[in-house]
C-alpha cells in the first residue's frame, strides 16, 4: 500500500517536474534584450501576472510553516491569511501597481534598485538596496529550498540531499535558460496547482474532522485558547506576524516586479480581482493546520526522533498522508514543490538583475550591449541559484538564523523608498538612503538582539519588521523636509503624463 | 458565538476576506481607466 502510494506520488510529481521545465524552456526562448530577460519584455498579461503573484508570495514556507502556526496557535492564525489577502493582495495591487508600472516605464528602469537610482538621482541608494537584495535574498532561497527538500523527505522518503539537488537544478535549468517569461509562465501554472492541491486537502480534512463547528468544539475541548482571537497567540505575535508578511511584500522585489511588467497600467484593475481571488487560498494552510491539530494531537508519538520545535512543521505532510488519496495527495505534494520553486526561480532573476544591471552595468559603469547583458543574466542566475542549493545541503546554523531576518530587512530597506516615490514628489535622496540604511539597521539589530535572548525584547512579541519600518518612515520624512527635493527635470520625468514613452532629457514636457 | 461555533473574532477574518474580494471587484469597475500611449503606461 505504502509502495503504491509513493509510486503514485512520484508519478504525479513526474509528470509535474517535466510539465515545468517544458513550459519553462517553450516560454522563454528568445530573450534578446536585457528588459526580455529579467522583465519579460512588458509584455505579460493580467491573468499571467496575478497569479505568477500568488505563486511567489506564498512559498512553500506558507503551506508547511502556515500549518504550522494553525497546528500550534490554532484558528486565530486565520487572520493571518485575511490580512495577505487584504494588504498584501488587494492594497499593494491598487496602491503601489499602476503608478509603479507607469513610472518604471517613464525612468525606463527595469530593477528595483534602479528605480531608486532614476526616480531620486541616487546611485547610493541603487547600491544599498542591490546589496540588501543579493545578500539577503540568496540567504533567503536557502530556506525555501530547505521547505522543498523537507516536504519531498517526508512525503516521498527521499534522502534530503537527493531532494534539495533535483528541485534546485530544475528550476536553475528553465531560469537560466527562459529568464523572466519562464519564471512567470511556469509560476501561472505552479500557483494553479497550488490552488487546487489547497483546495482538495481542506475538503478532505473538514470531513474528516466532521466540519467547522465539530473543529471548533474540539478545538475548545483541547484549549478554549486555540479557537480564540488572539487565543494562544497574543495581540503583538498575532499583529506583527500579519503585518510582516502582508505589508513586508509592498518592499519584496520579487513581487513588485510584476507590477513592471505587466503590459497595460490598466490591466492591473484585472489583475487585482485576480489576484485577490486567488490569492484568498492564504486561509486555508491555517485552517488545515488547526485540523491537524484536532485530529493529530500527539504528533511527538508519530515522530519520535523530531525535535519538539520542529513537529508542528508536520502538521500539513501528515494530514497529506493520511487524510488524502494518493492522487490527491501526489497534487498537494506538487503544490507544495510548486510554491517552493516559483519563489525560488522568482528569486533568482531579482538577483541576477541586481548583480548585473545594477551593480556591474550601472554601479561599476561596465559598458555591455544588450545581448552580453542577457549572457551574464544567465550566468549569474545560474550562479546564485548553485550557492543557494550548495548552502542548503548542509547549512550553517548562522544561515538558519538570518533566513529568519532577510523578509524584515528586504522589506524595511524598500517599502518607504517605493511608497513614497511614487507618492510624494518632496521625498529626497538623501531620506531615502537614511531610511534605508536605518531600517535595515533596526530590523536586523532587533531580530539579533531578539535571538540572544535579551528579554524586554523577547517579551514584547514583536517582530523586528515592526520597529524597521517605524523608523525608516520617520527617518524619511524627517531627512526628506530638512534636506533638497530632486531636481525639477527628473520629478518631471517621473511624475509626466501623456507624453512619449519611456521619458528622456529631450521630450520632458 | 458566531456561526458554525466560530469565535465571533475569529469569524470576522472570514468576513474579512469576503468582503475584501467584493472590494476588490468595485475597486476595478469604478477605477477610472487612463488614457494609455501605445506602450500602455
Amino acid at each position: 500500500m505504502e509502495l503504491s502510494r509513493n509510486l503514485v506520488y512520484l508519478l504525479i510529481l513526474g509528470c509535474y517536474l517535466v510539465a515545468v521545465v517544458a513550459i519553462g524552456l517553450i516560454t522563454g526562448r528568445g530573450a534578446k534584450k536585457g528588459s526580455d530577460y529579467f522583465l519579460g519584455g512588458r509584455r505579460i498579461g493580467p491573468w499571467v501576472t496575478a497569479f505568477s503573484f500568488v505563486a511567489a508570495y506564498y512559498s512553500s514556507v506558507l503551506i508547511i510553516g502556515g500549518g504550522g502556526f494553525g497546528y500550534k496557535f490554532g484558528m486565530a492564525s486565520i487572520w493571518v491569511g485575511a490580512i495577505n489577502v487584504l494588504v498584501g493582495c488587494f492594497l499593494a495591487w491598487a496602491v503601489l501597481g499602476r503608478r509603479l508600472r507607469r513610472m518604471t516605464h517613464r525612468l525606463d528602469t527595469i530593477t528595483v534598485p534602479g528605480f531608486f537610482a532614476e526616480r531620486f538621482g541616487s546611485p547610493s541608494a541603487r547600491l544599498f538596496s542591490a546589496a540588501i537584495i543579493i545578500l539577503f535574498l540568496t540567504i533567503y532561497n536557502v530556506a525555501v529550498l530547505k521547505g522543498m527538500g523537507n516536504t519531498l523527505e517526508v512525503l516521498m522518503g527521499w534522502p534530503y540531499w537527493l531532494a534539495v539537488i533535483v528541485s534546485g537544478a530544475i528550476i536553475l535549468l528553465y531560469v537560466a535558460v527562459g529568464g523572466y517569461l519562464a519564471v512567470v509562465w511556469t509560476s501561472f501554472v505552479q500557483a494553479w496547482i497550488m490552488i487546487f492541491g489547497l483546495i482538495f486537502l481542506t475538503v478532505f480534512a473538514l470531513i474528516q474532522v466532521g466540519g467547522l463547528e465539530n473543529l471548533n468544539a474540539s478545538l475548545a475541548a483541547i484549549n478554549p485558547g486555540l479557537m480564540k482571537t488572539p487565543g494562544v497567540w497574543g495581540w503583538a505575535g498575532l499583529i506583527s506576524y500579519c503585518l510582516i508578511v502582508s505589508f513586508g511584500v509592498w518592499g519584496m522585489p520579487q513581487l513588485v516586479i510584476r507590477f513592471y511588467s505587466i503590459k497595460k497600467a490598466n490591466l492591473l484593475r484585472i489583475g487585482t480581482v485576480l489576484a485577490v481571488v486567488g490569492g484568498s487560498v492564504a486561509l486555508l494552510p491555517y485552517l488545515n493546520g488547526a485540523i491537524a491539530r484536532v485530529l493529530y494531537p500527539n504528533l511527538a508519538e508519530l515522530y519520535p526522533n523530531v525535535p519538539q520545535g520542529q513537529l508542528a512543521d508536520l502538521a500539513i505532510p501528515t494530514l497529506v498522508k493520511n487524510v488524502l488519496p494518493s492522487w490527491a495527495g501526489g497534487l498537494l505534494l506538487a503544490g507544495v514543490v510548486a510554491a517552493g520553486m516559483s519563489t525560488f526561480a522568482a528569486i533568482l532573476i531579482i538577483v541576477s538583475s541586481a548583480v548585473v544591471r545594477d551593480l556591474v552595468q550601472k554601479g561599476l559603469r561596465v559598458k555591455m550591449s544588450e545581448r552580453k547583458l542577457v549572457m551574464w543574466g544567465r550566468i549569474v542566475s545560474l550562479a546564485a541559484g548553485v550557492v543557494s542549493l550548495l548552502i542548503a545541503l548542509r547549512p550553517p546554523d548562522l544561515i538558519l538564523v538570518i533566513t529568519a531576518f532577510a523578509w524584515a530587512v528586504i522589506a524595511s530597506t524598500n517599502l518607504w523608498p517605493i511608497l513614497f516615490g511614487v507618492y510624494w514628489k518632496h521625498t529626497s535622496k538623501a531620506g531615502v538612503l537614511a531610511s534605508m540604511i536605518s531600517g535595515a539597521g533596526v530590523a536586523l539589530l532587533w531580530q539579533a538582539l531578539a535571538k540572544i535572548g535579551w528579554k524586554p525584547i523577547v517579551s514584547s512579541g514583536i517582530h523586528g519588521f515592526i520597529p524597521g519600518i517605524i523608523v525608516g518612515l520617520l527617518t524619511l520624512i524627517v531627512i526628506s523636509f530638512f534636506t533638497r527635493k530632486p531636481e525639477p527635470e527628473r520629478l518631471k520625468r517621473a511624475f509626466a503624463r501623456n507624453t512619449p514613452y519611456p521619458v528622456t532629457r529631450r521630450n520632458i514636457p | 458565538m458566531a456561526p458554525l461555533g466560530f469565535h465571533w473574532l475569529t469569524f470576522l477574518a472570514i468576513v474579512v476576506t469576503a468582503a475584501t474580494i467584493v472590494a476588490a471587484i468595485i475597486w476595478a469597475i469604478l477605477a477610472k481607466p487612463r488614457r494609455e500611449n501605445e506602450d500602455g503606461a
